[in-house]
């Protein structure tokens, strides 16, 4: 059985500007291979975020689930913070061929809002989570300006082209340096 | 006769919190369960001795042989189903297609068509994506109008077509769990007791019905049972008690019978 026209009509449901907060793309020309987006919600650490998902759709969907990782870094209890693999049941084992790739984005956003450290995939950042709960919000904060707010990254990138850099070289700066624009500005400078 | 030595009353209405599982886990060593990769359904094999020649019954597993014997008075023939989580919906829906193809049984062919047909409004209602669940529901509906009647002409194998991969029982298997969980968003006075821990049908019915890999239970029999309106016979090979074999009977209506292996379902035909 193709998977196919499912995939097909689910992303007639889901591209971009759909009013849901998230959406999903095929990245190239096959269709199993999607990009999602997913937005910050409000009163969050996670607000002004957007986060990029990879969305790997298997040839048995939708009786398997679609495979889905964090791009965007995040600081999440349930997201590694280093490859951004996601630990949230109905990607698992509590998958269902009800579910789509819509409703599956919109658990991941649920996710952002509610997060469960008993069950962590990041056990330093559920730590965290749990001892320091205003350590947390800040650096999730900070990891949200800093890798999933284009307004603020785009702010940064054009006040160090203002100083005169090439703005190839300043995203490269900024990227390397964690997106510190005086450490980025310090690097051009070869200082 | 395996039905003479019941210990349930058929048809019981669910009026008490979880029966028991009719069996105590067994204190000897359950059959093996059938591969996850092997056909959806096998062909037709005698019963028991497919059994007996397939499963090392040993000395230490006499009472399923001995359980196999007693309902051998009764059966005489059975199918293997796939033992991948779905073999009870498996098994039920190869054998309620394979029964509405016989020609006396036209009538509740075409009231489960209309039943099929109008489910998708009730799902809606309770909360799923039409557009989703339109294409499972165009998949049984296609094997309940197109598949039987061209398999009464001849002009396509029934069996084969139920156990095609790419076929539509695939699709139209998973489908029988969301008309289950259906019947039980519908009928709260008798399911909301047997919620175990969960806050709501709706949250019951997704984690413990919907998924795939989520093997069935009782409730979910019961509700299958009464959203078709057929009867399902399951006898319990269980190894406890040499001398009888206990038979639950779930429903009303054209008859499908099971045997139960400790954590799996096959097809089972009588005499």
């Amino acid at each position: 059985m193709s998977s196919d026209p499912r995939i097909r009509k689910e992303l007639k449901e889901c591209g971009p500007d759909n009013g849901s907060g998230v959406f999903a793309v095929p990245v190239g020309d096959d269709i199993h291979d999607l990009r999602g987006e997913i937005l910050g919600s409000e009163d969050t650490p996670f607000q002004g975020g957007i986060f990029n998902i990879e969305i790997k759709v298997p040839v048995q969907y939708p009786f398997e689930p679609p495979k889905m990782r964090f791009i965007t870094k995040i600081w999440h209890p349930n997201i590694s913070s280093q490859t951004g693999a996601i630990c949230l049941d109905i990607l698992k084992d509590q998958w269902s061929p009800a579910l789509t790739i819509k409703t599956a984005l919109l658990s991941l956003q649920a996710l952002l809002c509610a997060a469960e450290p008993t069950d962590p995939q990041d056990a330093v950042v559920a730590e965290m989570y749990i001892k320091n709960r205003v350590e947390y919000d800040r650096k999730a904060k900070e990891w949200t300006d800093t890798y999933a707010n284009p307004s603020v990254n785009s702010g940064k990138i054009q006040r160090v082209v203002e100083m005169g850099f090439e703005k190839e070289k300043a995203v490269k700066a900024l990227e390397e340096n964690e997106w510190d624009e005086e450490k980025a500005v310090n690097a051009l400078l070869g200082m | 006769m395996s039905e003479l030595s019941s210990s349930e009353p058929p048809s019981e209405p669910l009026s008490e919190p979880p029966s028991e599982p009719p069996s105590e886990p067994p204190s000897e060593p359950p059959s093996e369960p059938p591969s996850p990769t092997g056909p959806f359904v096998s062909d037709l094999f005698p019963f028991p001795s497919h059994l007996l020649s397939t499963q090392n019954y040993s000395t230490s597993t006499s009472h399923f042989v001995a359980q196999l014997n007693l309902l051998s008075e009764t059966y005489s023939s059975i199918r293997i189903v796939k033992g991948d989580g779905s073999c009870f919906y498996r098994s039920f829906l190869y054998g309620l297609i394979t029964i509405l193809a016989e020609p006396e049984n036209e009538s509740e062919r075409l009231r489960i068509i209309e039943y099929v047909q109008k489910s998708i409004i009730t799902l809606e209602e309770q909360g799923y994506d039409p557009l989703i669940m339109e294409g499972f529901q165009e998949e049984l509906l296609e094997l309940l109008t197109s598949t039987i009647p061209s398999s009464r002409s001849g002009s396509l194998n029934l069996h084969t077509t139920l156990t095609d991969p790419h076929g539509p029982s695939q699709m139209s298997t998973w489908y029988c769990r969301p008309l289950c969980s259906s019947y039980i968003k519908s009928h709260p006075e008798t399911f909301t007791p047997f919620l175990l821990s969960y806050p709501s049908l709706d949250s019951y019915c997704k984690s413990e019905i919907e998924p795939s890999s989520i093997e069935s239970s009782e409730i979910s029999i019961q509700a299958i049972v009464k959203a078709f309106g057929v009867k399902v016979g399951v006898e319990y090979l269980d190894g406890h008690d040499e001398e009888k074999v206990v038979r639950h009977v779930f429903g009303e209506g054209l008859e499908i019978n099971m045997l139960y292996r400790p954590g799996h379902y096959d097809l089972i035909y009588k005499k």
